[in-house]
């Protein structure tokens, strides 16, 4: 294995560990990253709580949700979820599926969606949109993203946005690398929180349309000093890593 | 130790951990597992389940006294798992909680429904037993005989979880694995539909969506990485 590849499965375990630290995941949930070997294909790991996952629990996936290799591995059931969202949108890199307890009352309210209240929730924009499996395949389903067809349909629900909210059920959330995902679960914990206390609080300042519109981030290297990373890793006991 | 009382141990105190139960509650294990007609049940001594260790657990007659009499104080509302394990020979676990999240609707009457998909066994509605109506004048909300504990049976039916109004909750499952699954998904539940409620307007699962009481679905699999997660963040 290349120095690339075990870079890259290094990180994977980290994000895992810090998403299960800070409270994002929990027993379930997961996080994968694009196999930069082999376009199309992702790194997962086996089904695990994945603070606990280790470099050994690391699988491939192909772009279908296939396991490669590996045979007697248990892969997680949702991830078909990943491979949806990989086939849709080449311009994401990393994916996480989570249940954080702050985002699911907006998962299933019909009168508030979650939206930007606070800078860190700026990718929220005037909404975000619900992927709510009983509309395209019934009432009757266990809620689980079981097969490529569910995975295509949650992948259209996202569009070209950071975040998904699945009714009853959790979330999905996108971005470029394996770190601005842990950032994103992050911020959309912290803004789901926030939004429910402004609206406790009554009247809000809201965000004007210019800071609502589409915005590029920040340019490329100006997160060369990422002190958040060394933060997390610090806080989920991975220093040094 | 026996397989049965290891997983009580432990069930004790993740419970306990998870802040499921606290100085209170009590979780229970029939004796000869889930699906056998005997009545006989795995209880820990009164104390706080985060302190259970292997020592403590007594077993219980069908009648809910305890086959020896250790000398020590006993949970007063052992009657619960009792009444249940005889009504329900498909029940191999038993927990009483006073979950801060649910106790809002063993008052209201808002019925605590599924809203996330992990707590689908608690399907469209939970029944709520109120001791005081069943037996006024009343005036403790304690189940401290099997005379309280049989109506409070009656009330679970088939299903997995009851409300006592004002006091708590019973979930029940086929084995303490489940039990401390479903006890954790209900305090979430719980918690998200409180949240939804004051938002407004929300959808619940659909019935279909809801685990059939009759048909669960199989047992959990020896890979539960729940357990395991669950396992270790109290220290097992």
């Amino acid at each position: 294995m290349s120095a690339s590849a075990v870079a890259v499965r290094r990180e994977l375990v980290a994000a895992n560990r810090i998403l299960g630290h800070e409270g994002i995941l929990d027993a379930y949930g997961h996080v994968s990253v694009r196999d930069p070997a082999t376009p199309g294909h992702f790194l997962l790991c086996r089904a695990r709580s994945p603070e606990y996952v280790q470099l050994s629990d690391v699988l491939e996936f192909d772009a279908a949700g296939g396991l490669v290799g590996d045979p007697d591995a248990i892969p997680y059931i949702e991830r078909f979820i990943h491979a949806g969202v990989y086939e849709a949108r080449p311009d994401v890199t990393a994916v996480c599926h989570n249940h954080a307890l702050s985002v699911l009352p907006f998962s299933i309210s019909r009168s508030v969606r979650l939206r930007a209240t606070i800078n860190a929730s700026r990718m929220f924009g005037d909404g975000v949109p619900v992927w709510d499996i009983a509309e395209e395949f019934g009432d009757g389903t266990d809620m689980l993203v079981r097969d490529m067809d569910h995975g295509r349909s949650l992948a259209r629900a996202l569009r070209a946005g950071a975040v998904a909210l699945m009714r009853g059920h959790g979330s999905v959330v996108v971005g470029d690398s394996l770190r601005q995902v842990v950032y994103r679960c992050l911020d959309m914990d912290r803004g789901a929180r926030a939004q429910l206390a402004v609206m406790t609080l009554g009247a809000t300042r809201s965000f004007t349309d210019a800071e609502l519109a589409p915005h590029p981030g920040l340019p490329a290297g100006a997160t060369s000093d990422d002190r958040a990373w060394e933060y997390l890793l610090h806080r989920a006991g991975l220093e040094g890593r | 130790m026996t397989t049965i009382a290891s997983e009580l141990v432990a069930a004790n105190r993740i419970l306990g951990h998870e802040g499921i139960l606290d100085a209170y509650g009590h979780v229970s294990a029939r004796s000869s597992g889930s699906g056998s007609g005997d009545g006989a049940f795995l209880l820990s001594r009164a104390r706080a389940p985060l302190l259970v260790e292997e020592a403590d657990l007594l077993e219980f007659a069908p009648d809910g006294e305890p086959l020896a009499d250790s000398g020590r104080p006993l949970y007063l509302e052992r009657y619960i798992h009792a009444a249940i394990y005889a009504a329900r020979p498909d029940v191999g676990a038993v927990c009483h909680a006073h979950t801060a999240s649910i106790l809002p609707f063993s008052v209201s009457l808002t019925p605590l429904r599924a809203v996330i998909h992990s707590a689908r066994f608690i399907g469209t509605g939970v029944p709520v037993w109120d001791l005081a109506r069943e037996f006024p004048g009343e005036q403790s909300p304690l189940v401290r005989t099997l005379v309280y504990g049989r109506p409070l049976a009656a009330a679970l039916g088939d299903g997995a979880i009851v409300l006592l109004r004002g006091h708590g909750c019973v979930v029940v499952g086929r084995h303490l694995q489940e039990v401390v699954a479903r006890c954790v998904a209900m305090d979430r539940n719980a918690r998200v539909q409180e949240t939804a409620h004051r938002l407004g307007e929300y959808t619940a699962l659909h019935a279909g969506e809801c685990e059939d009481p009759r048909d669960p679905g199989p047992p959990i699999a020896k890979d539960n990485r729940e357990w395991e997660y669950f396992r270790r963040r109290a220290g097992l």
